[in-house]
């Protein structure tokens, strides 16, 4: 099976053809125009996001994953990572980038430096975010692979949570770490929930796989796993098939690689983590980058080529009459071209309607989609202890689902867009075109003052324990009379009773006495004792009025905050599409401007001439039809691949 | 010679609940106080909290040195056991309804672990007895609660249905179990408290720990060996881990010290037979490379063909049993000693777990302070009694309340009291002071042992007359620097010790001197 990045590697050097054929054919446009996809599909990134709570040995399934012994990224006992390391292919090199975009080369041994954690929590609290960016000459990351490595989550260091709520904002795909040392918490389930929320797993496939590290301290693990497994589904409402938990060990692969002793590698299960990332990661991917750029090779192809048909097709025809058609024809087709270029307003004038249309739905999609959540938050919400006494995790829960819920919107809307330039494209009789669009999830919605963590109040209650009864002995009875037993009965039991239990039953039989069993009943007891009565009714209503309001006046703004949005990427849109209208008008131009001199055949000329020439354009399309056999070679492969993926 | 301070406090409290009768409206300070006075004859009582599956029965069974409580993974030990010591050993299991039945303590897996037919036996056990004669139990008494569930969610939830018990009753049982307890232990995984762990163990500390106090909560790092092979040591790489927790301020004022234990190790450890010995020796022969290489995994140390001694199976058991880690001490220390006994390599082991040292701990900061911290957590209590009550009173009770109130107050003053306060504000970093000092002080208040040269620092050898004289030049130091150095109080209370080392040396001489 041939794999993506040989695929992409193929892909890439057919382009790079397709490019020098365009360029000899005098087709600047289309040389541009797939040296833009071959560029495009090199570039074509998909980042994924390794997230866990710290100590799960997220940096060491990294520095694994990508064969580094000895390790690349800081590995240590205590939280390591306070900032998000980046992974990509490149030469190796290592840089520092600050918050203004600013990059600074660094040297191997720095990232430890940098990316650890200061012994001062306070300061690692305050530290200023920074990013380390890896560039490394490695397989695996060629296909356009870029790794996030994020602090530990629901750790020890807060600012750690917001660092990686950056990182999931940015990735297209979740890999969670869990552990065998010790089961999900909730606080990581709760941040599995938001992850998956971030790459919209519900809606798209293969968007999460979780690592179930640290498996070589366990003989048995199933129960664990299993465990984890359904924690992981109740939380994410995911399917099974949708969530594979993979049971490895990210140090034994460590070991294989330090001792190259393969039993270590077969014990770590990496290979099988690897092959289920890669295959998810690639399914995720392979539509969208080597779809596009196969598609856009096979029209270049037919754009360089389509010149040379129209004139071997004229030349076949013995009269020359269908020449001429043809050049007419052509000529009419550059002058309906230049209408539209002078008379442009119209098809602009369409454009812009449509798109207003679209922003209409959009604001009118956005807003649906925000009451809900709007509404959730205060029938929900606010009424969840957990979100009162911390209103933080009520901003990054709310924040997280309006982002979640606005992406939404913004796949919609460019799809919609697509249509509308599809739509103006055929109209105008110009190939269908396609243009990548802005998004407005950006938006940040809520912004939530610091609010102080509640405390629980603790009462004092007086309890009484339960009355007890406890066996003291037996009462001897006389049998005859129903009184206490006499002198003589009471001795002879006694006496009886030093051969055991049943002499003392049988002396006891014998001198016509009842056993009688006695208990002592104990009163209860009065005690104190503290119990948590929970947080104060009235601060939680307090902070309920006071969030409340925060909500409303924020729900008021934020119509007016999504309608900017809207308006800004509806006049990004436009441009976007007229641009891409002109380019193709330019497009079109230049193949009709190429093909009218090769019809310039005279009547004239001989059937020899006509003949020769005949050969000589066979021979120019000669290597052109060669390269449309392989983009159709290569589309084949792509859907194969796609259909084995799946 | 003046009565002892257990003695004199019993008589305080004694009072003071003869002062409370009668007034009804005080009756839960009464019963508190009279709760407290009948605990004063009582061994300290330490109740092990802590989030489940973060190996707190494992830890309890390898501080007894036997295994009595049921562990497992998931095991949640939902009753509460409490653990002392005494011969014979049994078990009373105290009922719901209030009956009792003492059994044998072989018995004991019966009613405390899950199994297909004891749902309705455990729902309705109130709590267990357990009577071991284990001579670790001697200085303390150990209350295994249910445990302090902080983030389970709906794991727990379906345990909590089959034992018919609602969250809240756990966390009251547990909160009951542990107020009634003079000391902490908080149980927490190798990485240490979490964020949520953290806000948990606050809320259950209670508003400003009113009763509780960092002196009586101390902190224990569990499943250790799992560092191993990432780190060479690894105690060494969970006091790492634990001191970036401590930097946090807020963990250091809830928490007097943290302690790191191989839990599984050292619960292997302490039950470790002859035949243990005999497959240990075994694996020894192998080549330490080879065999310390394949510990690195479970699954690579029980495959066949790698050259080991011993069965697979038997590997893998052993490997369960002691963990990687502590197979690989465990080989060494055989290797070293060809013949090293059952019982040299189980203590050595237990040594070598950290378990040792926590007992050592438990005893030498709890059980020699068992006075003082049940008189301080009296104290505490009463603060809280009062500050619950007082709004309420009328003028009359309030000046009865007042009066117990005097009366509980003058022991703040004791020495001892104002050794632990101070012990308190230097180990939460309340009060900053420089590495020396911080020594200097801890050595005086008799934290690295109560003798008089462990407190002066000088070793045992030395004579009454270089005791004297650093016994005067501390004294001087901290009534010429003191205030300076940590406040008012604090030096008032060293130069208090101070002075009284100098008495003792004193009357020690007069006494070498003159016998009569």
């Amino acid at each position: 099976m041939t794999s993506f990045d040989e695929l992409r590697t193929d892909l890439i050097a057919l382009c790079a053809q397709i490019e020098e054929q365009a360029t000899a054919q005098d087709a600047p446009g289309v040389a541009r125009e797939i040296a833009d996809a071959a560029r495009r599909l090199a570039e074509g990134k998909l980042r994924v996001a390794v997230i866990g709570e710290f100590k799960r040995g997220k940096s060491t399934l990294i520095n694994v994953l990508l064969d580094r012994e000895p390790p690349l990224l800081p590995v240590g006992r205590s939280p390591r990572t306070r900032m998000i390391i980046r992974v990509e292919y490149g030469e190796e090199a290592y840089f520092l980038t600050d918050r203004s975009g600013h990059s600074t080369r660094i040297s191997r041994e720095e990232i430890g430096e940098y990316a650890a954690e200061p012994d001062d929590a306070a300061a690692a609290n305050k530290a200023e975010a920074l990013q380390v960016l890896i560039q490394l000459p490695h397989e695996k990351l060629r296909s356009g692979l870029v790794l996030l490595d994020t602090p530990g989550v629901g750790g020890i260091y807060a600012a750690h949570d917001k660092v990686t709520d950056d990182a999931l904002a940015e990735a297209d795909a979740i890999l969670f770490v869990a552990g065998l040392s010790e089961p999900l918490t909730d606080g990581e389930l709760r941040f599995l929930e938001r992850a998956g929320d971030a790459v919209r797993a519900r809606e798209t496939r293969d968007a999460m796989l979780i690592a179930f590290n640290q498996i070589d301290i366990r003989r048995s693990y199933d129960e664990e796993l299993e465990k984890c497994r359904e924690d992981a589904l109740d939380r994410t409402r995911l399917q099974r098939s949708e969530l594979p938990v993979l049971p490895v060990s990210a140090r034994s692969k460590q070991t294989y690689l330090i001792h190259h002793d393969l039993a270590f590698l077969e014990a770590s299960h990496i290979p099988e983590l690897e092959a289920e990332l890669w295959s998810r990661l690639l399914r995720r991917r392979i539509r969208v980058l080597l779809g596009d750029a196969a598609d856009r090779a096979r029209q270049s192809v037919d754009r360089i080529i389509e010149p040379l048909e129209t004139a071997e097709n004229g030349l076949r025809h013995k009269s020359g009459a269908e020449l001429l058609r043809l050049a007419h024809e052509i000529k009419d087709g550059r002058t309906r071209l230049a209408t539209l270029k002078s008379e442009s307003a119209g098809w602009r004038q369409e454009i812009a309607s449509k798109l207003n249309d679209l922003g209409e739905k959009m604001i009118d999609r956005c807003e649906q989609e925000c009451a809900a959540i709007w509404q959730r938050a205060e029938t929900d919400y606010l009424r969840d202890q957990y979100y009162l006494v911390d209103p933080s995790r009520l901003g990054t829960q709310l924040n997280g689902r309006f982002r979640s819920q606005l992406h939404g919107v913004d796949e919609w809307a460019a799809r919609e867009a697509s249509r509308v330039q599809r739509d103006c494209a055929a109209r105008w009789q110009l190939e269908s075109p396609d243009a990548s669009l802005g998004t407005i999830a950006g938006v940040s919605i809520l912004d939530l003052p610091d609010y102080d963590v509640l405390q629980e109040r603790i009462k004092t209650v007086t309890r009484t324990t339960p009355v007890t009864r406890v066996y003291i002995g037996e009462r001897k009875v006389s049998h005859n009379s129903g009184k206490k037993a006499n002198v003589l009965q009471r001795g002879f039991v006694t006496a009886g009773s030093l051969f055991g239990d049943r002499g003392k039953r049988w002396a006891a039989d014998v001198a016509g006495v009842d056993l009688v069993p006695q208990y002592e009943t104990h009163d209860g007891e009065t005690y104190t004792e503290q119990i948590s009565e929970g947080y104060a009714q009235k601060d939680l209503d307090r902070r309920r009025k006071e969030l409340q309001d925060i909500l409303d006046t924020a729900r008021d703004r934020s119509g007016e905050l999504i309608r900017q949005s809207v308006a800004q990427q509806i006049t990004a849109m436009s441009a976007g599409i007229e641009l891409e209208m002109e380019h193709q008008i330019k497009l079109e131009d230049e193949t009709l401007r190429r093909t009218l001199p090769l019809l310039a055949v005279r009547e004239a000329e001989t059937r020899e001439q006509a003949d020769a020439r005949l050969a000589e354009l066979t021979e120019t399309m000669r290597p052109i039809k060669r390269l449309r056999k392989l983009v159709q070679v290569l589309e084949k492969d792509i859907s194969r691949l796609i259909a084995d993926a799946a | 010679m003046t009565a002892t301070l257990a003695d004199r406090f019993r008589q305080t409290l004694a009072e003071a609940v003869t002062r409370l009768d009668g007034t009804p409206a005080l009756a839960p300070v009464r019963a508190m106080l009279a709760e407290r006075a009948a605990l004063c004859d009582t061994r300290l009582r330490v109740a092990v909290i802590g989030r489940v599956c973060q190996g707190k029965s494992t830890l309890v069974n390898a501080l007894i040195g036997q295994p009595l409580t049921p562990t497992g993974t998931l095991e949640l030990s939902y009753s509460v056991n409490h653990i002392r010591y005494g011969s014979p050993p049994s078990l009373t299991v105290h009922y719901k309804n209030g009956t009792i039945a003492v059994t044998s303590l072989d018995q004991l897996e019966a009613y405390a672990a899950h199994r297909a037919d004891n749902r309705d036996l455990l729902a309705s056990i109130a709590y267990l007895d357990v009577v071991s004669d284990q001579p670790y139990l001697r200085g303390f008494d150990l209350i295994d609660t249910a445990g302090l569930d902080s983030a389970q969610g709906e794991d727990s939830a379906v345990t909590l249905e089959f034992l018919r018990k609602s969250r809240e009753e756990l966390e009251t049982e547990t909160t009951q179990e542990a107020d009634k307890a003079d000391a902490l232990l908080v149980v927490m995984g190798k990485r240490g408290l979490s964020a949520i762990d953290q806000e948990r163990l606050r809320a259950f500390l209670g508003p400003e720990m009113a009763g509780r106090s960092p002196v009586t909560t101390i902190g224990v790092q569990t499943k250790v060996e799992d560092f191993w092979p990432d780190a060479e040591d690894p105690i060494a790489a969970a006091l790492q881990c634990r001191d970036q927790m401590l930097a946090n301020v807020d963990v250091r004022s809830m928490l007097f010290e943290v302690l790191p234990v191989c839990g599984k190790l050292a619960e292997t450890a302490a039950g470790l037979g002859v035949a243990d010995v005999a497959d240990l020796r075994e694996l020894a022969a192998a080549p330490e490379t080879v065999l310390e290489l394949s510990l690195q995994a479970v699954q690579v140390f029980e495959r066949e063909g790698r050259g080991l001694p011993l069965t697979g199976s038997r590997r893998g058991e052993l490997y369960e049993a002691f963990t990687g880690y502590g197979l690989k001490i465990a080989t060494c220390l055989v290797r070293a000693n060809k013949d090293i006994t059952a019982a040299e390599l189980r203590e050595q082991l237990q040594e070598a777990s950290g378990i040792n040292n926590l007992r050592d701990r438990l005893t030498s900061h709890f059980a020699h302070r068992a006075d003082l911290l049940k008189t301080k957590l009296t104290s505490d209590l009463m603060i809280r009694a009062e500050r619950s009550l007082y709004r309420d009173l009328g003028r009359a009770d309030r000046g009865v309340l007042d009066g117990v109130t005097a009366m509980i107050n003058t022991y703040k003053h004791e020495l001892g009291l104002a050794e632990l306060e101070l012990l308190q504000r230097v180990q939460t970093g309340a009060l900053p002071v420089c590495a020396a000092d911080r020594e200097e002080i801890l050595r005086l208040i008799g934290e690295y042992g109560k003798p008089v040269h462990s407190r002066l620092g000088l070793p045992p050898t030395a004579s009454l007359t270089e005791l004297e004289a650093r016994a005067a030049a501390l004294h001087d130091h901290w009534r010429r620097d003191g205030d300076a150095l940590v406040g008012r109080e604090s030096a008032d209370t060293l130069v208090r010790r101070c002075g009284n080392l100098k008495r003792d040396i004193r009357a020690a001489r007069s006494h070498l001197e003159d016998p009569q």
